[in-house]
């Protein structure tokens, strides 16, 4: 290896390290933290590892006051945002692979651009909308919300699911005796279902850390991350770090499933290898 | 069982372009027709307006005398095989061969039987319970045609189903094909760009340019008498030879005059030529239908020898005439060197004559 692309290796290198360490010492805390001893949580120095597992700092958080509901809440939350979403989504996603339609580049666009839009601009707005509508303070009002910003994630990647599926099998399908929806539940779907899997779990996982609009979207009904947003300044800090750990616990598990599909859908392909 | 195929004013445009041409042409029961042409001249979209798989812009399509031109490709009777093959990835070959019958509702053992069958008749019955990705092209490829030929289509439509095999495969495969029409006796339409192919395969071959069909005929009529300059030109190896020719009178004799030097014609053309004298045409004439004398004797044509080619069986010359370039076919044991000036004898009864302008052939009947 010539050294001025060693150099850049190593560079390279350092650089990754350091970006992946910024991420993950806090996680490494939060995860050993919430099976500390809630005493040890307050030591100084402390210790790296901690002296033994326990379950105490969990059954704490679990067993305070809203924890155990608002866990529920947002587990309902994120399952009907991913219905919706991929209710939504995939056949949008579809439509913007297989057909040519005026206006279909702007559509792709326009669908990112959604994003750009800051929800706390929509605040007020929204509040008095879902108020009006009898969706203020239900968990089908947050879903919906989140469901708005989720689409053009799942939209974009059920996009590049389906068009990684080709057309000609769809069209086999059809000379074979199948309908059109035949040959798409057929043949396009069951290829298409880890990729949509993968759409899926990154949609619940959207669901799962917004905390702006669940915020001021709810009062009694919280989700856990608006829940623990609301009573994180008067609790104590094992009770933080648990309630950390319960929020990153889904994403870094779907992650790890998912990241293929998510290097795809960033136009990645040579990173699969 | 076979169905005649008839496309009566067919028109496929995809924005400007103008896929398939107002095409009229009728496929006979139990034929196997050949579609041949260049990259981009339609093929692929007249094979799909048979299969429905693309709506026409006006005409109509029918199969067996029903007219189909409304109907989905599930309900025309035919069968595909696509230049992908397009195999189901997610089933195994028996999935994929027993797909269409189970779309039917047939009774599950008379699958069973059929899938075995037609498994056997293309040798993959060892391969049954393989996924299409433990597969090699080839087998892949005779999936695609099993899982076609297990529906009894009345329509086969095949699509350039060798040109992703590679070329002694593809010979193998291609000696099948025919073995297994002759067998099956299913209305065939096959496309391909491989004129050696179209040769070998079709009972017609329908030569296609721009849309259009400008010739259909048998192998033999296509080879020997190209109906225009274009089909001369793409088909054969080498191709046609052309030379630019005027006709002439002296002494109450029609012939040909090639720069400076006289070609003779046909006697029965002499009549026809004969209104013609003083009019630019174009000689055809095929690399074998020249035979070569070492000099350039009285009544034959000068070339100068440029390149010779021993291709085992002949000898290709690359010959220059005048300002044109030929290509002889001769035997190996002819000794010529380039830049050899050898004399060249145009086969009379061979020879093709097209308009300058339009590059038809002239006819003389
Ligand atoms: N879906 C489509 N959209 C736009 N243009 C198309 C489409 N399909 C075909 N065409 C155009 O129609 C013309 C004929 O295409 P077709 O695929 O029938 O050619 P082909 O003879 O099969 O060529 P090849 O030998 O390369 O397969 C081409 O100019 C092609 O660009
Ligand atoms: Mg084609």
């Amino acid at each position: 290896m010539s050294y001025p692309r060693l150099l850049r290796r190593t560079l390279l290198y350092m650089g990754v390290t350091a970006f992946a360490l910024w991420v993950l010492i806090p996680i490494f805390f939060i995860g050993i933290s919430s099976f500390t001893p809630r005493n040890e949580i307050y030591a100084w120095p402390k210790p790296i590892i901690p002296s033994h597992f326990s379950l105490d700092t969990m059954e704490f958080f679990l067993g305070s006051y809203g924890v155990l509901n608002s866990l529920l809440n947002s587990v309902w939350v994120a399952l009907l945002t991913l219905s919706f979403t991929l209710a939504v989504g995939a056949p949008a996603g579809y439509a913007v692979a297989r057909f040519f339609f005026r206006g279909r580049e702007a559509f792709r666009l326009g669908i990112l651009i959604t994003r750009m839009f800051p929800t706390a601009l929509l605040a007020v707005p929204l509040a008095v909308t879902f108020i009006r509508w009898g969706l203020y303070d239900t968990l089908v009002g947050v879903a919906l919300i989140h469901t708005a910003m989720a689409l053009p994630f799942a939209v974009i990647i059920t996009t590049g699911i389906f068009m990684g599926v080709p057309k000609d099998l769809e069209e086999a399908a059809m000379t074979l005796g199948c309908s059109r929806f035949g040959a798409f539940a057929r043949v396009a779907l069951p290829l298409a279902l880890p990729g949509l899997a993968a759409a899926a779990m990154f949609t619940f996982v959207i669901s799962w850390n917004e905390v702006f609009a669940a915020t001021i979207l709810t009062v009694n009904n919280r989700t856990l991350p608006a829940h623990i947003l609301t009573t994180i300044q008067a609790s104590p800090l094992y009770f933080r770090f648990a309630g950390g750990f319960f929020m990153i616990l889904p994403a870094l598990f779907f992650m790890f499933l998912i990241r293929r599909y998510l290097f795809h859908m960033w136009g990645g392909a040579t990173a699969e290898r | 069982m076979a169905a005649e195929i008839r496309l009566e004013n067919v028109r496929k445009a995809f924005g400007k372009v103008v896929a398939v041409r107002d095409m009229d042409l009728v496929v006979e029961p139990g034929e196997f027709l050949v579609l041949l042409g260049p990259s981009g001249c339609g093929k692929t979209t007249t094979l799909r307006c048979i299969a429905g798989l693309e709506r026409v812009d006006r005409g109509r399509v029918y199969i067996g005398g029903r007219d189909v031109t409304a109907l989905p490709p599930s309900r025309r009777g035919i069968a595909m095989v696509f230049q992908s093959y397009a195999v189901f990835p997610h089933m195994t070959v028996a999935q994929n061969i027993a797909f269409g019958l189970r779309m039917r509702h047939t009774p599950k053992d008379e699958i069973k039987r059929a899938v075995k069958e037609v498994a056997e008749l293309l040798q993959i019955d060892e391969l049954l319970d393989r996924y299409p990705s433990q597969l090699s092209g080839g087998q892949r490829q005779r999936v695609a045609v099993a899982r076609a030929l297990v529906m009894r289509p009345e329509v086969l439509l095949m699509d350039e189903p060798l040109s992703n095999l590679d070329a002694l495969l593809r010979l193998q495969m291609r000696a099948e094909l025919k073995k297994l029409h002759r067998e099956v006796g299913t209305t065939t339409v096959y496309v391909t760009h491989d004129q050696i192919e179209a040769l070998s395969l079709g009972d017609r071959i329908a030569v296609m340019r721009d849309g259009e069909i400008v010739q259909l005929d048998t192998p033999h009529e296509v080879y020997d008498k190209p109906a225009i300059v274009f089909v001369g030109g793409f088909i054969g190896t080498p191709p046609m030879n052309f030379l630019r020719a005027e006709v002439r009178k002296a002494d109450g004799r029609v012939y040909l005059a090639v720069g400076d030097f006289s070609v003779e014609v046909h006697e029965e053309w002499e009549g026809k030529l004969g209104e013609m004298v003083g009019t630019p045409v174009v000689l055809g004439i095929r690399a074998e239908n020249i035979e070569v004398r070492p000099t350039p004797e009285e009544g034959t044509l000068p070339a100068q020898v440029i390149v010779a080619e021993p291709l085992g069986s002949q000898q290709l010359l690359t010959v220059q005439v005048g300002k044109d370039v030929l290509k002889v076919a001769t035997s190996p044991e002819l000794s010529v060197a380039p830049g050899q000036t050898i004399g060249l004898v145009l086969t009379k009864a061979k020879i093709r004559l097209f308009d300058e302008k339009t590059g038809e052939a002239l006819k003389f009947d």
